[in-house]
Formats: structure tokens, C-alpha cells, sequence
């Protein structure tokens, strides 16, 4: 098992995210979001089942809680050698998750306007990717992000920002 | 919501391109994944 971070903030914020965690595998920073780009991921938590040939046999990222019993009973077949059925071919939207990437890059040399020129640019493309909404949010409010995540304020923002649905 | 000619949520073989660093600043290949079963789990501090 590995874990991987969806985190354009990169290690600051994410170690202390795990610490009094007893996390055990590896845990990998994705700044610009290269794994949910390639999985069709839209939002964390989120993961998939790989096959040993490297084949994804699974992916998700409305159900990939240890709590949901879809996802229990699918981890069991599967750490047991079992087949899952096949999912349906997931739509993704690449360019949205190109655009962000090169939103990160900017970010990365501190190049914080640029960053948010395209991170928004991207969030246009696919208004219900929360990975990059929420990495606009956490750019612009970090104390609505660390410590403690405020999602009363992001519903508010959802608001104001006209989108049509619920928040995540 | 659109498709990209060359992105695939199930396009084998593009994960194994990927390497990542890890907290410390190690790489990591994902093809190291190859041989066995995986679980690859997504998170974010926020």
C-alpha cells in the first residue's frame, strides 16, 4: 500500500498531517495531482486497486472510505486473489488537470498570481473538480484549511461562487 | 465533461510512469508496485 498526496503545499502542510498517525507504507506528495490525472480523480479521499501486471482492477473517489462496506467488501476479494467486475471506463477531464499542474509549477517559483490565473482557468474546465477548488481555497485561505479544516465556510464559498451543488 | 485523446482513468501502464518523492525527498518509481497487488490510497492535509 502506498499513500499519496494531492498536495500543491507539498511536505509542510502534509507531514503534519500524519502526525499521531500510525501509518506504516509509504506516503508519496503529488503536488500537482499526476495520479488523479491519470485515475480520473476529482476529490480526496480517493484510491484504486492495482492489479500485480500494474493494471487498475479499481478506482474510486466516491467511496474509498475503509468505513464504506462497498469498498471493505471489494478490498477483500481482491487482497484474496479474487476478480473484480469490471467498471465502466471513467471520464476524465486531462486538460482541467494540465492547466493545474502548470498552476503548481508557477506556485512552486513563487509565482503565486500566475498560479491562481490558471488554477482558475482549470476550475473552468471542470467546475466539479475539488481538487482543484479546494487547492484555489488553500491558496487564498490557509486558515480556513490549517488547522483545522472549516467546511461551514466552504459551503458559503460554494455560494458565493455560484456553483450548483452540494460541497463534497 | 470531456475526454482527452491521450488520458485514460484506465490506461494501464501510466501510472507506472509516474515516480513521486516521498516526505523526505526520496523517489519513488511506481512501476515498484509491479509483481503484487496494490492499494494506492489519495489524501490532502485540507
Amino acid at each position: 500500500m502506498i499513500a499519496v498526496a494531492q498536495d500543491a503545499q507539498g511536505a509542510p502542510r502534509v507531514a503534519p498531517a500524519l502526525t499521531g498517525t500510525k501509518v506504516e507504507f509509504p506516503v508519496l506528495l503529488d503536488e500537482d495531482s499526476a495520479v488523479a490525472r491519470v485515475l480520473g480523480f476529482r476529490i480526496v479521499p480517493a484510491g484504486a486497486l492495482l492489479d500485480a501486471d500494474g493494471s487498475v482492477a479499481y478506482a474510486s473517489d466516491d467511496d474509498f472510505d475503509i468505513g464504506d462496506p462497498r469498498l471493505r467488501a471489494r478490498l477483500e476479494t481482491f487482497m484474496s486473489g479474487g476478480r473484480l467486475e469490471p467498471q465502466p471506463e471513467r471520464p476524465v477531464t486531462g486538460r482541467a488537470l494540465e492547466l493545474f499542474a502548470q498552476g503548481v509549477s508557477a506556485h512552486s517559483e513563487g509565482d503565486e498570481p500566475r498560479a491562481l490565473v490558471l488554477w482558475r482557468e482549470a476550475l473552468a474546465h471542470d467546475p466539479d473538480n475539488f481538487l482543484i477548488r479546494s487547492q484555489i481555497w488553500a491558496a487564498q485561505h490557509p486558515d480556513r484549511f490549517w488547522p483545522v479544516v472549516d467546511r461551514d465556510w466552504q459551503q458559503h464559498q460554494l455560494i458565493k461562487e455560484g456553483y450548483d451543488g452540494p460541497l463534497p | 465533461m470531456t475526454r482527452d485523446a491521450d488520458s485514460s482513468a484506465n490506461g494501464l501502464g501510466a501510472l507506472d510512469q509516474l515516480s513521486l518523492n516521498d516526505l523526505n525527498g526520496a523517489p519513488f518509481e511506481l512501476r515498484a508496485l509491479r509483481g503484487c497487488r496494490a492499494v494506492v490510497f489519495c489524501f490532502a492535509s485540507w
